[in-house]
């Protein structure tokens, strides 16, 4: 495979772009992954849309550019890209992308979307679902596709290939490429899974493309891997170690979680990419052939006839906090990373809904606390599976409260206005939200994340969201609030 | 309280707002980009989106008049109590987790306090029901009685 060498890079993040223009010499590529940045329209002509100034941002961005597939995963027996597939190849072609990438996970069932991405069913079936999955994708997107090596918080099986040698199956049948994320597998051995160490001896590394690195912290006995700041020294130590035997490595990515920046800063950042460039003048250094790789069995045995499609119901149903009812239900409820995973997906979902309607939340956290608003989004959580854009996560709580009419002042007529701007960023439309109080010092308010002490004059108020344009306030506003003329 | 000013001109008052500065106070400083990222896929990862533990921060930090500034370090910590399920909620364990108890208090604040309250005055009685009476499990009037 004759791919450009790129470097050091990113995954790009709008929170991360002070960084580029200060420094765009440590940044040879950035890598985007484009679902993070559409607006999901369930009810539109298209299921998905960009704006156009977003595109010609992105290209004008400095470095070459990679795109990371977020929405796409090849490690399940369910696709849902069809959809997603215009985009995801017109990114490619915009941003001149030599390669792509996509997780060896699944975040579908046949019924729901998981909220996260779990670790497929590792058996030699699996390999043949998993590398036609791998085979589709690549045809869509037109560029070679390397597949990403995945977090597994559950305990390992006796039933299943271990980790290492399933990436390899799967990469060799497929005939793709390794995005080898390091810190994925040091979360693993972390939690008791192989170790690197063994989980490389399987690997084909002249199969490696590129390298991600991020760090993480512990919770409750587990590592997680949440992208929260810089690579855990013994980590880096390891890299040292392994990246001169990657004959092939295109591209080292470091990854943090923006929520993360306010506490670590730009500044971590920018010592972690100039340690990764270390790590990129040793990549090769070792002749082609030194990897002493562990020979591949002929068959693995499948101890249990667990399919795919069975794993991926029984262990979906599960995150997401439904009860087990199967025998494999039962017995996947025993682990102890399947409360971890809950616990991570509420999280995610969460978040989800605090983002898109900032204000209603914070109505709700501050007039009921924040202890009650999360027992109404735990309310919420056991009667409806997560979403896969956080608008449409949003959107289902929105209608949840509706249903529920709870008479807490000014929420719906909140919820109402976030609704309607929300809906007007993804198609364009401009709507109009009605007041029965003056909405500026409620609005104001909230987004100081206090409630108002006095409520504004009663009237007849309207907010009209526009998707672009000046931001304008009738003069008998002024008349009537502050008494002038 | 103040007798509320009534606006009687003719017409609703209409404000116009571009939705990208209705989205986020401080819009026109941010790009489109962050504007989708909060809308879009969550970004690719394995960890724990401290956001919610960040915004619930926040909140609180906001409502003491502390730094109101998201802290991601609290909200990491936040996290961490969350998984050992300490809840400082101050409903009664059999309230906790009963949400049709916990909509059945909102109502009964409602009631008290009229059905046009403003949300500082709901805010403070919902409290005061939740943080005093801790409400009881049969959400029994007579408790009000112990407040005030």
């Amino acid at each position: 495979m004759n791919l450009p060498e790129l470097g050091v890079g990113l995954i790009y993040s709008s929170a991360l772009e002070p960084l580029l223009t200060e420094a765009p010499d440590l940044i040879n590529v950035l890598e985007i992954e484009p679902q993070t940045l559409w607006a999901e329209q369930k009810e539109g002509e298209v299921p998905y849309v960009i704006p156009p100034e977003l595109d010609e941002h992105l290209a004008s961005l400095p470095g070459r550019k990679l795109v990371h597939s977020v929405g796409t995963p090849v490690g399940g027996s369910i696709q849902s890209y069809e959809a997603q597939m215009p985009l995801l190849r017109d990114a490619v072609e915009k941003l001149q992308a030599p390669w792509a990438s996509e997780h060896l996970s699944f975040n579908l069932t046949d019924d729901f979307f998981t909220g996260f991405f779990l670790p497929p069913r590792q058996t030699e079936e699996g390999v043949l679902v998993y590398a036609e999955a791998v085979r589709k994708l690549r045809a869509g997107l037109g560029v070679p596709l390397a597949i990403e090596t995945g977090v597994n918080y559950l305990r390992p099986r006796a039933d299943e290939i271990p980790d290492g040698a399933f990436m390899a199956a799967v990469a060799e049948e497929a005939d793709c490429g390794i995005l080898l994320d390091l810190h994925n597998l040091y979360t693993n051995q972390r939690n008791g899974r192989q170790t690197i160490e063994a989980f490389l001896a399987d690997l084909p590394l002249e199969r490696v493309w590129e390298v991600h690195l991020a760090g993480g912290f512990e919770v409750e006995g587990f590592w997680l891997d949440s992208h929260s700041g810089a690579v855990p020294e013994p980590l880096f130590a390891l890299c040292q170690e392994v990246i001169p035997n990657l004959p092939n490595l295109k591209a080292i990515i470091f990854e943090i979680f923006a929520s993360f920046l306010p506490q670590v800063g730009l500044e971590t950042v920018r010592a972690e990419l100039e340690k990764l460039r270390g790590l990129w003048e040793l990549r090769g250094a070792q002749p082609v052939g030194n990897n002493q790789r562990n020979s591949r069995p002929a068959t693995y045995p499948d101890v249990a006839p667990i399919s795919p499609h069975e794993w991926e119901k029984a262990l979906g149903k599960l995150v997401i906090g439904r009860s087990p009812e199967t025998a494999l239900e039962a017995d996947l409820a025993k682990d102890p990373g399947v409360p971890l995973v809950q616990s991570l997906i509420k999280e995610f979902r969460g978040s989800m809904v605090v983002q898109v309607y900032r204000l209603t939340c914070r109505l709700l956290m501050l007039a009921l606390t924040p202890d009650v608003f999360r027992v109404i989004l735990e309310d919420f959580w056991s009667q409806t599976p997560p979403q896969q854009f956080a608008a449409s996560e949003a959107e289902a709580f929105g209608d949840y409260l509706v249903a529920k009419n709870l008479r807490l002042p000014q929420l719906q007529n909140i919820l109402a206005f976030e609704r309607a701007t929300v809906r007007t960023l993804t198609d364009g439309k401009p709507r109009l939200v009605h007041f029965n109080v003056d909405p500026l010092p409620i609005l104001r308010a909230l987004s100081e994340g206090r409630l108002l002490a006095e409520p504004g004059p009663e009237g007849d108020y309207e907010i009209e969201i526009t998707p672009e344009g000046p931001l304008t306030i009738s003069p008998r506003y002024e008349a009537v609030r502050y008494g002038r003329s | 309280m103040e007798q509320k000013r009534k606006m009687r001109a003719a017409g609703p008052i209409r404000i116009t707002l571009p939705a990208k500065v209705a989205y986020s106070p401080d819009a026109l400083k941010e790009s489109i980009a962050s504007v989708m990222e909060r809308i879009g896929c969550p970004k690719c990862f394995s960890g724990a989106d401290c956001f919610f533990q960040m915004e619930r921060s926040f909140v609180l930090d906001a409502s003491l008049n502390a730094d109101p500034s998201p802290q991601p370090s609290r909200a990491v910590t936040g996290f961490a109590a969350r998984q050992s399920h300490e809840y400082t909620v101050g409903l009664s364990q059999g309230v906790k987790h009963d949400i049709n108890r916990v909509y059945r208090a909102v109502d009964k604040v409602i009631d008290i306090i009229g059905a046009h309250p403003c949300i500082s005055g709901f805010d403070i009685l919902f409290k005061d029901v939740l943080q005093t009476i801790v409400i009881p499990e049969n959400l029994e009037a007579q408790a009000f009685d112990q407040r005030f």
